[in-house]
């Protein structure tokens, strides 16, 4: 190999190593409120950076990288669950959520709790797109470029997100601070 | 921008910049109110969203990209490797297949080139033994002609035939008995080193070759006089 070679794979190292680092942990949650899973999260977005390294060359603009790997990364879980995509991310039982109810239980972290419980019960439909803007912090017109859809439809669905979260929480805070007590 | 436009907008996008927002917040309490109250919720989606990522897992995905790189660079290596071995197989089966034929005289000059060592071989063969070797090729001396300095069968362009060294006046004569290679009639010829006279003979031609006239000569003609072709 020669160094004009060795310097375009050091310059492709050092370039997925920055984007792993960056956006890893995004993706991952991203991925974690889709599917409810996280060891198929963390695949998911484990195959997400290898489909990125073996077509880097694709990237011209690295700014782009973020957008790339999200829509990649939205690839991989249309892949993973077909048409059924949507079913598989519906309610969380309570077990799942004891999860987080064991990780440093403050009263600080109650409203959190609440609201993740919520997030479990929003339909994808919805919680896809917020997502998008809260982890991704995409604007609507660039969700409903990634969605192919049009950013006025991605405004409603944001919408009744957090419509939909606001009223499961009203209506099951007591539930929730019930077992942050437990 | 009314009251139901500036909600929808603040319900769609909480921090959105878009014209006209930050105006209508300032004039309108109620919807200045609502958007406060959408903006914290909106910052505590944010913090429910921002869920714990698993210990490492940017160094599990570095890992599997460098293992799958390593695994793939071996396998590059392993292809080229296999590729050059085809190349050269090949190349070598096209050069033994089809290098062209030399010719006669040119075939002559490149086996004493090829076997020079035989130049300088010194065995000093008996005729009787010389003649038992050459049996199978339709041969035989009559008479001693000069000391034979070496004696094999060899293979020859067309078919096995014999290779004899004797001791000329000035230096070493070559003899190449050449089956199955005719000649229409008699051939001088010379290359950069050598002078040669390539003879038909019974079921072939043979071949005398010197590095000089007088002993070429002083060859041919008493290998005329003692050399027995059988058909």
């Amino acid at each position: 190999m020669n160094d004009r070679s060795n310097s375009q794979m050091n310059n492709a190292h050092e370039t997925f190593e920055a984007m792993v680092n960056a956006y890893s942990a995004d993706l991952y949650r991203y991925a974690y409120w889709l599917t409810k899973d996280s060891a198929l999260a963390e695949d998911m977005v484990q195959e997400t950076f290898m489909r990125a390294w073996k077509a880097l060359n694709s990237l011209l603009d690295h700014k782009a990288a973020k957008y790339w790997l999200f829509t990649i990364l939205r690839r991989e879980i249309a892949r993973h669950y077909g048409k059924e995509r949507h079913k598989m991310v519906s309610y969380e039982t309570d077990e799942e959520l004891d999860y987080w109810l064991e990780v440093d239980p403050g009263p600080t972290q109650v409203e959190k709790w609440a609201l993740q419980r919520a997030m479990a019960e929003v339909p994808a439909e919805y919680l896809e797109p917020l997502l998008l803007q809260v982890i991704g912090g995409y604007s609507c017109d660039e969700i409903g470029e990634m969605l192919d859809t049009t950013s006025g439809a991605i405004m409603t669905r944001v919408c009744r997100a957090r419509q939909k979260l606001r009223k499961v929480l009203e209506g099951d805070e007591s539930h929730s601070k019930k077992k942050v007590k437990t | 921008m009314n009251c139901l436009e500036f909600r929808r907008q603040i319900l769609g996008e909480p921090f959105s910049k878009l014209a006209g927002l930050a105006e209508h917040r300032l004039l309108c309490p109620p919807c200045s109110q609502f958007a406060s109250k959408v903006q914290t919720f909106e910052i505590g989606i944010k913090e429910a969203a921002h869920l714990q990522v698993p210990e490492s897992l940017a160094s599990r995905i570095l890992l599997r990209q460098r293992m799958a790189q390593r695994r793939q660079s071996f396998w590059r290596r392993g292809m080229w490797a296999i590729a050059a071995t085809v190349v050269l197989t090949v190349g070598i089966t096209l050069r033994v297949f089809m290098t062209p034929e030399l010719g006669l005289e040119a075939s002559v000059f490149a086996h004493i080139e090829k076997e020079t060592n035989h130049l300088h071989a010194h065995n000093n063969v008996s005729l009787a033994e010389v003649n038992q070797k050459m049996q199978k090729y339709g041969v035989q001396l009559s008479h001693v002609v000069a000391t034979v300095n070496f004696a094999s069968p060899c293979p020859m362009r067309k078919d096995k035939g014999f290779h004899l060294v004797f001791q000329g006046e000035s230096g070493p004569v070559t003899v190449l008995i050449m089956p199955n290679d005719h000649i229409g009639s008699r051939l001088a010829t010379t290359d950069q080193r050598y002078q040669a006279v390539i003879l038909p003979t019974k079921n072939g031609s043979m071949a005398i070759v010197a590095d000089n006239a007088t002993d070429l000569a002083q060859m041919e003609t008493r290998l005329m006089s003692a050399l027995q072709f059988q058909s």
